[in-house]
Protein backbone atom coordinates (compact mmCIF):
# COMPACT_ATOMS: atom_id res chain seq x y z
CA UNK A 1 0.00 0.00 0.00
CA UNK A 2 2.91 2.52 0.70
CA UNK A 3 4.71 1.65 -1.87
CA UNK A 4 1.67 2.16 -4.16
CA UNK A 5 0.86 5.67 -2.40
CA UNK A 6 4.93 6.65 -3.09
CA UNK A 7 4.12 5.67 -6.96
CA UNK A 8 0.96 7.85 -7.30
CA UNK A 9 2.68 10.88 -6.26
CA UNK A 10 6.19 10.65 -7.18
CA UNK A 11 6.88 13.85 -9.23
CA UNK A 12 6.83 12.94 -13.59
CA UNK A 13 10.30 13.72 -15.14
CA UNK A 14 10.66 16.32 -17.87
CA UNK A 15 13.70 16.06 -20.27
CA UNK A 16 14.56 19.65 -21.21
CA UNK A 17 16.33 19.95 -24.84
CA UNK A 18 17.81 23.59 -24.40
CA UNK A 19 21.16 24.61 -25.45
CA UNK A 20 21.25 28.19 -23.59
CA UNK A 21 22.39 27.31 -20.07
CA UNK A 22 20.61 30.17 -18.82
CA UNK A 23 17.06 29.61 -20.71
CA UNK A 24 17.47 26.13 -19.74
CA UNK A 25 18.22 27.00 -16.27
CA UNK A 26 14.97 29.21 -16.60
CA UNK A 27 12.84 26.35 -17.93
CA UNK A 28 14.04 24.48 -14.93
CA UNK A 29 13.25 26.71 -12.30
CA UNK A 30 9.93 27.04 -13.45
CA UNK A 31 9.52 23.20 -13.74
CA UNK A 32 10.40 22.69 -10.26
CA UNK A 33 8.50 25.36 -8.46
CA UNK A 34 5.51 23.01 -10.58
CA UNK A 35 6.42 20.14 -8.37
CA UNK A 36 8.47 18.43 -11.73
CA UNK A 37 11.81 16.69 -11.68
CA UNK A 38 13.42 18.08 -14.60
CA UNK A 39 16.59 16.16 -16.42
CA UNK A 40 18.37 19.05 -18.58
CA UNK A 41 20.00 18.12 -22.03
CA UNK A 42 22.76 20.36 -24.14
CA UNK A 43 21.30 19.26 -27.61
CA UNK A 44 19.87 17.34 -29.96
CA UNK A 45 22.03 13.97 -29.23
CA UNK A 46 22.14 14.63 -25.45
CA UNK A 47 18.35 14.53 -25.87
CA UNK A 48 18.14 11.25 -27.52
CA UNK A 49 20.64 9.54 -25.61
CA UNK A 50 18.99 10.57 -22.02
CA UNK A 51 15.63 9.66 -23.10
CA UNK A 52 16.60 6.53 -23.68
CA UNK A 53 17.87 6.55 -19.47
CA UNK A 54 15.41 8.82 -18.31
CA UNK A 55 11.90 7.45 -19.94
CA UNK A 56 10.34 11.18 -19.35
CA UNK A 57 6.90 11.70 -19.16
CA UNK A 58 7.46 14.74 -21.18
CA UNK A 59 9.95 16.22 -23.59
CA UNK A 60 10.13 20.24 -24.02
CA UNK A 61 12.27 20.83 -26.91
CA UNK A 62 14.38 23.93 -28.02
CA UNK A 63 14.03 24.28 -32.08
CA UNK A 64 17.21 26.50 -33.04
CA UNK A 65 20.22 24.16 -31.37
CA UNK A 66 23.60 23.60 -33.45
CA UNK A 67 24.13 20.28 -35.16
CA UNK A 68 20.72 18.64 -34.76
CA UNK A 69 17.76 21.31 -34.65
CA UNK A 70 14.28 20.16 -32.46
CA UNK A 71 12.66 19.20 -35.49
CA UNK A 72 15.34 16.37 -36.37
CA UNK A 73 15.29 15.21 -32.77
CA UNK A 74 11.22 15.14 -33.02
CA UNK A 75 11.78 12.95 -36.30
CA UNK A 76 14.31 10.73 -34.45
CA UNK A 77 11.98 10.15 -31.57
CA UNK A 78 8.93 9.80 -33.85
CA UNK A 79 10.38 6.94 -35.72
CA UNK A 80 11.78 4.86 -32.56
CA UNK A 81 9.01 2.74 -30.97
CA UNK A 82 9.89 2.85 -28.04
CA UNK A 83 10.06 6.72 -27.38
CA UNK A 84 7.55 7.12 -30.24
CA UNK A 85 4.23 7.90 -27.87
CA UNK A 86 6.19 10.51 -25.04
CA UNK A 87 4.59 13.34 -25.72
CA UNK A 88 6.82 16.52 -27.15
CA UNK A 89 6.01 20.42 -26.43
CA UNK A 90 8.24 22.75 -28.72
CA UNK A 91 9.37 25.80 -26.83
CA UNK A 92 11.01 28.74 -28.94
CA UNK A 93 11.95 31.80 -29.85
CA UNK A 94 11.35 30.38 -33.29
CA UNK A 95 7.67 31.24 -34.08
CA UNK A 96 8.35 31.64 -38.32
CA UNK A 97 4.67 30.41 -39.45
CA UNK A 98 6.48 27.63 -41.58
CA UNK A 99 8.09 26.09 -38.26
CA UNK A 100 4.62 25.91 -36.18
CA UNK A 101 3.65 23.78 -39.02
CA UNK A 102 6.61 22.04 -39.27
CA UNK A 103 6.86 21.16 -35.56
CA UNK A 104 2.96 20.30 -35.47
CA UNK A 105 3.04 18.12 -38.55
CA UNK A 106 5.84 16.22 -36.95
CA UNK A 107 3.59 15.36 -33.99
CA UNK A 108 4.74 17.66 -31.39
CA UNK A 109 1.11 18.11 -28.85
CA UNK A 110 1.75 22.01 -28.38
CA UNK A 111 4.32 24.82 -29.91
CA UNK A 112 4.75 27.34 -27.66
CA UNK A 113 6.54 30.79 -28.78
CA UNK A 114 8.87 31.98 -26.11
CA UNK A 115 7.03 35.50 -25.43
CA UNK A 116 5.56 37.00 -22.49
CA UNK A 117 3.51 34.26 -21.30
CA UNK A 118 5.15 31.00 -22.64
CA UNK A 119 6.17 30.00 -19.08
CA UNK A 120 2.84 30.07 -17.81
CA UNK A 121 1.46 28.48 -20.94
CA UNK A 122 3.75 25.74 -20.54
CA UNK A 123 3.11 24.89 -17.11
CA UNK A 124 -1.01 25.23 -17.55
CA UNK A 125 -0.14 22.83 -20.51
CA UNK A 126 1.44 19.98 -18.40
CA UNK A 127 -1.48 20.36 -16.08
CA UNK A 128 -4.40 20.52 -18.34
CA UNK A 129 -2.04 16.71 -19.45
CA UNK A 130 -2.83 15.88 -16.25
CA UNK A 131 1.15 15.54 -15.16
CA UNK A 132 1.17 17.78 -11.91
CA UNK B 1 -26.11 22.28 -33.56
CA UNK B 2 -23.81 25.05 -31.89
CA UNK B 3 -22.26 25.08 -28.62
CA UNK B 4 -20.75 28.38 -27.41
CA UNK B 5 -18.56 29.59 -24.39
CA UNK B 6 -17.83 33.19 -23.66
CA UNK B 7 -14.49 34.36 -21.96
CA UNK B 8 -14.29 38.12 -20.93
CA UNK B 9 -10.35 38.98 -21.15
CA UNK B 10 -9.25 41.98 -18.35
CA UNK B 11 -5.92 40.65 -18.45
CA UNK B 12 -2.78 38.20 -19.39
CA UNK B 13 -3.93 35.96 -17.56
CA UNK B 14 -7.23 35.19 -18.82
CA UNK B 15 -5.65 35.07 -22.38
CA UNK B 16 -3.78 31.77 -20.71
CA UNK B 17 -7.32 30.58 -19.21
CA UNK B 18 -9.00 31.30 -22.33
CA UNK B 19 -5.89 29.57 -24.75
CA UNK B 20 -6.07 26.39 -22.71
CA UNK B 21 -9.99 26.76 -22.65
CA UNK B 22 -10.17 26.82 -26.33
CA UNK B 23 -7.76 23.45 -26.25
CA UNK B 24 -10.12 21.53 -24.24
CA UNK B 25 -12.94 22.64 -25.89
CA UNK B 26 -11.52 21.42 -29.28
CA UNK B 27 -10.52 18.21 -27.41
CA UNK B 28 -13.89 17.75 -26.05
CA UNK B 29 -15.58 17.71 -29.68
CA UNK B 30 -13.38 15.72 -31.39
CA UNK B 31 -10.59 17.66 -32.75
CA UNK B 32 -7.41 16.11 -33.00
CA UNK B 33 -3.98 17.25 -31.18
CA UNK B 34 -2.69 19.21 -34.31
CA UNK B 35 -5.88 21.09 -34.43
CA UNK B 36 -6.21 21.63 -31.03
CA UNK B 37 -2.85 23.58 -30.57
CA UNK B 38 -3.60 25.07 -33.79
CA UNK B 39 -6.45 27.19 -32.68
CA UNK B 40 -5.53 27.59 -29.15
CA UNK B 41 -2.30 29.13 -30.55
CA UNK B 42 -4.29 31.16 -32.58
CA UNK B 43 -6.45 32.14 -29.89
CA UNK B 44 -4.13 33.68 -28.09
CA UNK B 45 -2.39 35.47 -30.89
CA UNK B 46 -5.19 37.21 -31.67
CA UNK B 47 -6.22 38.34 -27.78
CA UNK B 48 -2.51 39.52 -27.58
CA UNK B 49 -2.55 41.24 -30.89
CA UNK B 50 -5.85 43.16 -29.80
CA UNK B 51 -4.75 43.47 -25.96
CA UNK B 52 -1.34 43.84 -25.44
CA UNK B 53 0.46 46.73 -24.84
CA UNK B 54 -2.49 49.02 -26.45
CA UNK B 55 -3.42 52.40 -25.03
CA UNK B 56 -6.94 50.91 -24.31
CA UNK B 57 -5.73 47.85 -22.71
CA UNK B 58 -8.02 44.76 -22.43
CA UNK B 59 -11.02 47.07 -21.98
CA UNK B 60 -14.07 45.75 -23.46
CA UNK B 61 -12.21 42.60 -25.05
CA UNK B 62 -13.88 39.19 -24.85
CA UNK B 63 -13.88 35.69 -26.76
CA UNK B 64 -16.89 33.54 -27.93
CA UNK B 65 -15.94 29.99 -28.69
CA UNK B 66 -18.59 28.21 -30.43
CA UNK B 67 -18.67 24.70 -32.18
CA UNK B 68 -20.95 23.92 -34.75
CA UNK B 69 -21.64 21.08 -36.96
CA UNK B 70 -23.74 20.71 -40.43
CA UNK B 71 -23.73 17.59 -42.40
CA UNK B 72 -20.47 17.79 -44.11
CA UNK B 73 -18.40 19.61 -41.94
CA UNK B 74 -17.46 19.79 -38.38
CA UNK B 75 -16.02 22.89 -36.78
CA UNK B 76 -15.04 25.48 -34.23
CA UNK B 77 -15.02 29.12 -34.55
CA UNK B 78 -12.78 31.81 -32.31
CA UNK B 79 -14.63 35.32 -32.53
CA UNK B 80 -12.65 37.82 -30.72
CA UNK B 81 -14.26 41.06 -29.93
CA UNK B 82 -12.84 44.81 -28.90
CA UNK B 83 -15.06 47.51 -28.06
CA UNK B 84 -13.38 50.38 -28.93
CA UNK B 85 -10.82 49.55 -30.97
CA UNK B 86 -7.22 51.92 -32.38
CA UNK B 87 -6.09 52.56 -35.38
CA UNK B 88 -3.27 49.64 -35.16
CA UNK B 89 -5.69 47.07 -34.31
CA UNK B 90 -6.13 45.90 -37.65
CA UNK B 91 -2.89 46.13 -38.73
CA UNK B 92 -1.84 44.03 -35.48
CA UNK B 93 -4.17 41.39 -36.59
CA UNK B 94 -3.09 41.79 -40.19
CA UNK B 95 0.59 40.36 -39.23
CA UNK B 96 -1.08 37.49 -37.69
CA UNK B 97 0.41 35.49 -40.06
CA UNK B 98 0.90 32.26 -37.99
CA UNK B 99 -3.02 31.99 -37.81
CA UNK B 100 -3.35 31.91 -41.35
CA UNK B 101 -1.14 29.08 -41.32
CA UNK B 102 -3.09 27.58 -38.53
CA UNK B 103 -6.22 28.17 -38.90
CA UNK B 104 -8.87 27.88 -42.25
CA UNK B 105 -10.09 31.32 -42.63
CA UNK B 106 -9.98 34.34 -40.40
CA UNK B 107 -12.34 37.52 -40.99
CA UNK B 108 -12.45 40.94 -40.01
CA UNK B 109 -15.24 43.32 -39.60
CA UNK B 110 -16.31 46.44 -37.64
CA UNK B 111 -18.88 46.53 -34.91
CA UNK B 112 -21.13 48.77 -33.44
CA UNK B 113 -18.97 51.58 -35.16
CA UNK B 114 -16.04 51.75 -32.44
CA UNK B 115 -15.55 48.22 -32.22
CA UNK B 116 -13.55 45.43 -33.92
CA UNK B 117 -14.48 41.85 -34.74
CA UNK B 118 -12.20 39.07 -35.41
CA UNK B 119 -13.45 35.76 -36.06
CA UNK B 120 -10.76 32.37 -37.13
CA UNK B 121 -12.54 29.37 -37.94
CA UNK B 122 -10.68 25.93 -37.66
CA UNK B 123 -12.47 22.35 -39.62
CA UNK B 124 -12.16 19.64 -37.78
CA UNK B 125 -9.46 17.96 -39.95
CA UNK B 126 -9.93 14.29 -39.04
CA UNK B 127 -13.79 14.21 -39.99
CA UNK B 128 -15.13 13.14 -43.06
CA UNK B 129 -18.49 13.76 -43.59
Amino acid sequence: MATNLSTSIAPKTVLVVEDSPTEAENIRAVLMGAGLQVVLAVDGPDGLQKVQGVHPDLVVMDVNMPGMNGFQVVRALKRDPQCAMIPIVMLTTNDAPESVMIGLDSGVIDYIPKDVFAMRILVETIRQMGLI
Amino acid sequence: MTISQRFIIRNEIDIISTRMAVREFARRYGFNSRDQACISLASSSLASSLGLGKESGFVGLEILIEYFESDQKKGMRVVCTKQRAETNDWAAVGRLKNSYLLVDDIQMKLVSQTGIEVTVTKWNSSYIG
